[in-house]
């Protein structure tokens, strides 16, 4: 019996060997499929790659599961374009940010404690959260102030009826359209009805210029 | 419109692209819910920009162009467009717009009835030719000219007049295209249609930024590499671009050793025996021709290539000089990562589509480098089935459709070339002209037609729908020839541009939907549209401007079209060139009532794969036959690695690149008179790299000199604004009319095709 | 007021003809597909209620094989958004 185990043993490591060996010989001579490590990197320009970042999920069945509202996003803004204060007290108040709010803020989702569609950040690639987002710790003023905000601009403005409306922000920090514009995260007015598609930036173009062409 | 009209549509949209992501190919034939007022009519046309040649529904309403949607039921876009489709009709309203023709008097350019302007041109073109003979008067146009546009300069100029100076703007993006085609198969045209990118495996971009340049068909390839996420995209490039951001590995190469690199792969399939043997035996023939073919820098440079048969063995011997290793060094792409590009065009299991389009036409060695991505498909038999095969992405929406099928080059004729007895006798027999009318030699080839305008050859040039003030390379020089005493240059034009200020004469042209037409596309589809809006004051199409001077030189038998029903007629006379179930065309008919046809249209049926007897009726059985040649097998001829014109030196140390941005088309003259483009894109740059930036302490905004041997020019620099340039290169898009990039390049050209070489020169870059 | 949207499947050929019939009923648009057995079903009614009967009296529509629903919006008041 036991001589039987030894045998059985040893031939079977040896059709392993037959094999590993055999194997290795063989793919020598198929075509190779595994992608080589890259020498010369390619660089991570932001401004453009940051549309075809984060899956686009087809919209909810019933649109009305985003509770994100354009008045809401707003109000969490000084103005638009400014960093918006952090609404809900923090996991790690020591922390500068990183995981403890890409953990939720990477990917969204369902978050019951908030009832709420976690937002999805559109720059994933900063980590010093904290350097500006910050929450509030009371809710009361030092001084009054006279600021008055830039009104946001309008929703759905495009420069021929039914056509794609110009990107009417900055791509600064802003460049992963899906981060705002699909998913359940979404904010509400501008979601997009076509999220599936992903070169955004082949339709809707980022103004520059104010001005008009003059020779 | 209200809010409930848009959620209606917002809905309906989200149902259709939902039901296309079950479905796939699906189409929904009855456009989407109105989107303008009730008045709102939508009228199908083929897109006025690239060569996608998308389908858009043109909403009139009051008499004016007023929306636009994508067509749904187009096969090439199906309801999708870009943000030049989108804004399109708005390149109809400029301010500036040309409404009546212009004379200089006393150097001055001065507003005349057209009437006036089209008895001058033809009297100009009457005295010249007796005064300087028939050469001395040529006819510039252009892959933007419709279709009957074409056919009509060909037959005045060629067919009437009696001279071959009969030149097109595509002469500058797709001739080398054309030459890679004919001397490796014979016929021109790609053998494949889009329909490749529902079943290919692979997408291999030479050379080209898809995402920005044919954006729609790449959005066609985001999509299904969504549906199957083992679907890869392989960018090779010189520049990293939007579509190097979208593709799944992106390779850097050095310019021009795209003709290293494809030799490399070509000597990897040998080496591992992934050559279809089969294939190579039964329908492929081995050549080799001329090399040191120089750059045509000179005038008068002629160059006539000589095939040479080759066995297998040469082919490899000559192969040995392209190991991964040698072009590693050469390119600066890593031998293991040719290697296991070469491994997916030789696994046999894989479906590999190549595209590529500026990068390989615009290219001192533009012919050889087309020659060479055919030699690799044609060692694996990965050719004209579906999702398997190389395709010539074409940059105009008609250098297909006009330049090349109509044939308005120095050489060609609707069918054939001049240089051909029959193809003489079959243009004389249609167009009812004497045989001995048509030139057989060729005249001038683009750079050598502004030369020869230059010296005084040529006195009398009439360009349409074309900018070469703007476009033209090493620019000064066919500027300045431009302005010369003694040259009478006729512009038919729609709005002011560099070209039209140096015309001694302006016609005033409709546009686009102000007049019917049609265009072919890259995937050999014409399209028709009918006049959907007026043009404004005296504008006139460039059709019937050719027809009205054609008269009054006393050609009226030749061009007794009527009016109300020209475009037919010149159509169904233009079709008869293309008989035969190689190249037949539609009727007028069938063209109006469809999204387009792709020819050859065979017994109502559209042939979407050439060569092969499944799926093209001019070959048999379930074989391929490349019947373009007349031993009925493709060409495969061995090329190799040449240097450009100029490279970088010690006095010149960088590369200059030129291209395009998504925003703008071509010069600008039409997308930057649409607000919303202008002001997405307002001016030029120059792209560098940020550690080339830092070393030369230039910050983003900061002015920068370029200076090369021919001209000098300071443009804003932009860093990582959009693209990136490799190291020691830089990048200048040339859409802007007061940052001439042009004045800076070379006129360097592919000795076969003549086409220049707008990728490479040598420049030097300094902070301003 | 919701607005919603559907895929329909429909036996063979008879897409074109039940598209015209959903378009007769109120509050109803339909798009038959060129070259596949399916609609797009698009309602706008007052209510979920009014939008529940509805979706019955398409489902029971003979010749349709089926109703999914792909999305859904609030319609809320009469208001412009251009």
């Amino acid at each position: 019996m036991d001589k039987l185990l030894r045998v059985g043993i040893a031939s079977s490591l040896m059709l392993a060997v037959i094999f590993v060996i055999g194997n290795n010989f063989l793919a020598d001579r198929r075509p190779a499929t595994l992608v080589p490590a890259r020498d010369v990197e390619t660089p991570f320009l932001q401004r453009e790659a940051g549309m075809f970042q984060g899956g686009a999920p087809l919209p909810p069945a019933d649109a009305e599961a985003s509770t994100r509202t354009l008045a809401q996003f707003y109000s969490r803004r000084a103005y638009p374009g400014a960093p918006p204060a952090i609404p809900h007290p923090l996991f790690d108040k020591r922390s500068i940010g990183g995981r403890s709010c890409t953990g939720c803020h990477a990917k969204g989702g369902y978050v019951p404690v908030f009832k709420a569609y976690t937002p999805v950040t559109p720059h994933p690639e900063w980590s010093n959260c904290v350097s500006c987002h910050v929450s509030a710790a009371e809710k009361g003023r030092f001084v009054e102030t006279g600021f008055i905000a830039a009104k946001p601009p309008p929703v759905w403005d495009p420069a021929l009826p039914g056509g794609p409306p110009a990107v009417p922000h900055s791509l600064d920090n802003r460049s992963n359209c899906v981060a705002c514009h699909a998913g359940p995260g979404a904010v509400k007015e501008i979601r997009t009805p076509h999220p599936e598609r992903q070169n955004c930036r082949q339709c809707h173009v980022s103004l520059d210029d104010e001005g008009a062409f003059a020779r | 419109m209200n809010r409930r009209e848009m959620l209606k549509q917002l809905a309906t949209a989200s149902a259709i692209r939902a039901a296309e992501a079950l479905m796939p190919g699906v189409i929904f034939a009855a456009p989407p819910p109105n989107t303008g007022g009730k008045s709102m009519e939508w009228k199908k046309a083929p897109c006025r920009f690239c060569g996608t040649g998308c389908g858009l529904l043109i909403g009139i309403e009051n008499g004016r162009a007023a929306a636009v949607k994508g067509d749904p039921a187009s096969p090439v876009n199906k309801g999708l467009c870009c943000v030049k489709g989108y804004h399109s009709v708005m390149a109809l309203y400029g301010a500036d717009r040309f409404k009546t023709a212009f004379v200089r008097k006393d150097g001055k350019l001065t507003p005349v009835p057209v009437k006036e302007a089209l008895d001058l041109v033809a009297s100009q073109l009457k005295t010249t030719i007796a005064k300087s003979g028939k050469d001395s008067v040529a006819i510039y146009g252009s892959g933007q000219w419709t279709i009957p546009d074409g056919y009509v300069a060909s037959k005045f100029f060629k067919g009437c007049i009696g001279t071959n100076n009969v030149e097109a703007n595509a002469r500058l993006c797709m001739a080398s295209a054309v030459t890679g085609m004919m001397t490796t198969f014979g016929a021109d045209e790609p053998m494949g249609c889009y329909e490749d990118i529902d079943h290919a495996d692979v997408f291999v971009l030479w050379g080209n930024n898809m995402a920005e340049m044919h954006p729609v068909l790449f959005s066609r390839i985001l999509e299904r590499r969504q549906q199957k996420p083992d679907i890869k995209i392989i960018d090779l490039t010189t520049r990293w671009t939007r579509t190097s951001m979208a593709a799944d590995k992106v390779m850097l190469f050095k310019p021009q050793t795209d003709l290293a690199l494809l030799n490399a792969i070509c000597h990897e399939i040998v080496r591992n025996g992934w050559v279809n043997s089969r294939f190579v035996e039964r329908h492929v023939s081995l050549k080799a021709g001329k090399t040191g073919i120089g750059y045509g820098l000179e005038d008068k440079f002629a160059f006539t290539d000589e095939a040479r048969a080759i066995t297998f063995d040469e082919l490899t011997k000559n192969l040995a000089g392209y190991t991964p290793e040698k072009v590693e060094a050469l390119s600066g792409v890593p031998a293991k990562e040719i290697r296991y590009l070469a491994s997916i065009y030789g696994d046999p299991k894989k479906k590999v589509v190549s595209y590529w389009c500026m990068g390989f036409n615009q290219h001192s060695r533009g012919t050889w480098v087309n020659n060479l991505i055919y030699n690799v498909h044609l060692l694996t038999g990965k050719i004209s089935m579906p999702g398997n095969g190389p395709f010539s992405l074409t940059g105009q929406p008609s250098a297909c459709g006009t330049v090349r099928e109509v044939g308005t080059l120095t050489n060609r004729l609707p069918h054939g070339e001049v240089t051909n007895q029959q193809d003489r006798e079959m243009a004389a027999k249609i167009w009812k002209v004497p045989v001995e009318r048509i030139p057989a030699k060729p005249t001038y080839h683009t750079v050598e037609m502004f030369r020869a305008l230059d010296r005084g050859e040529v006195q009398f040039l009439w360009i349409q729908v074309t900018n070469p003030m703007v476009s033209m390379p090493k620019l000064k020089r066919y500027r300045d020839a431009a302005r010369k005493e003694g040259r009478f240059i006729v512009v038919s034009e729609v709005y002011p541009t560099p070209t039209s200020d140096i015309a001694d004469v302006i016609l005033p042209s409709a546009m686009w939907i102000e007049r019917e037409g049609m265009f072919g596309n890259s995937e050999r589809r014409t399209q028709h549209w009918d006049q959907l809006v007026q043009p404004p004051g005296e504008a006139m199409s460039d059709t019937w401007q050719l027809i009205e001077v054609a008269r009054r030189m006393g050609f009226q038998k030749e061009f007794p079209y009527k009016p109300e029903t020209h475009i037919r007629e010149i159509w169904e006379e233009y079709r008869l060139f293309h008989h035969g179930p190689a190249h037949e065309m539609a009727s007028y008919e069938e063209l109006r009532k469809r999204p387009g046809v792709i020819w050859p249209f065979v017994n109502g049926k559209e042939t979407k794969w050439r060569y092969h007897g499944a799926h093209d009726p001019a070959a048999q059985g379930n074989e391929h036959l490349f019947y373009g040649k007349p031993d009925k097998r493709a060409w495969l001829w061995f090329r190799p690695y040449e240097p450009p014109a100029e490279s970088p030196d010690a006095e010149f140390p960088f590369w200059l690149n030129t291209g395009r941005v998504v925003e703008h088309w071509h010069t600008g003259s039409l997308t930057r008179r649409i607000p919303v483009l202008h002001q997405a894109v307002p001016r030029a740059y120059v792209e560098l790299h940020p550690a080339d930036a830092k070393r030369l302490n230039i910050r983003n905004g900061d002015g920068v000199r370029l200076t090369s041997r021919r001209g000098s020019l300071v443009l804003p620099a932009l860093i990582d604004g959009r693209g990136r340039p490799a190291e020691g290169q830089v990048f200048v898009p040339f859409f802007d009319e007061k940052l001439l990039i042009n004045e800076v390049t070379i006129d360097s050209f592919c000795p076969i095709s003549k086409e220049p070489d707008y990728k490479k020169c040598a420049v030097k870059v300094e902070r301003a | 007021m919701p607005i919603k949207s559907y895929i329909a499947y429909t036996e063979p050929n008879r897409g074109p003809a039940l598209a015209a019939t959903i378009e007769a009923i109120a509050g109803c648009g339909a798009i038959a597909a060129g070259n596949r057995d399916a609609l797009i079903v698009v309602t706008d009614s007052d209510s979920e209620d009014s939008e529940t009967e509805l979706r019955a009296h398409i489902e029971s529509i003979e010749g349709l094989r089926g109703l999914t629903l792909v999305s859904a919006f609030d319609g809320g008041e009469e208001e412009s958004a251009l």
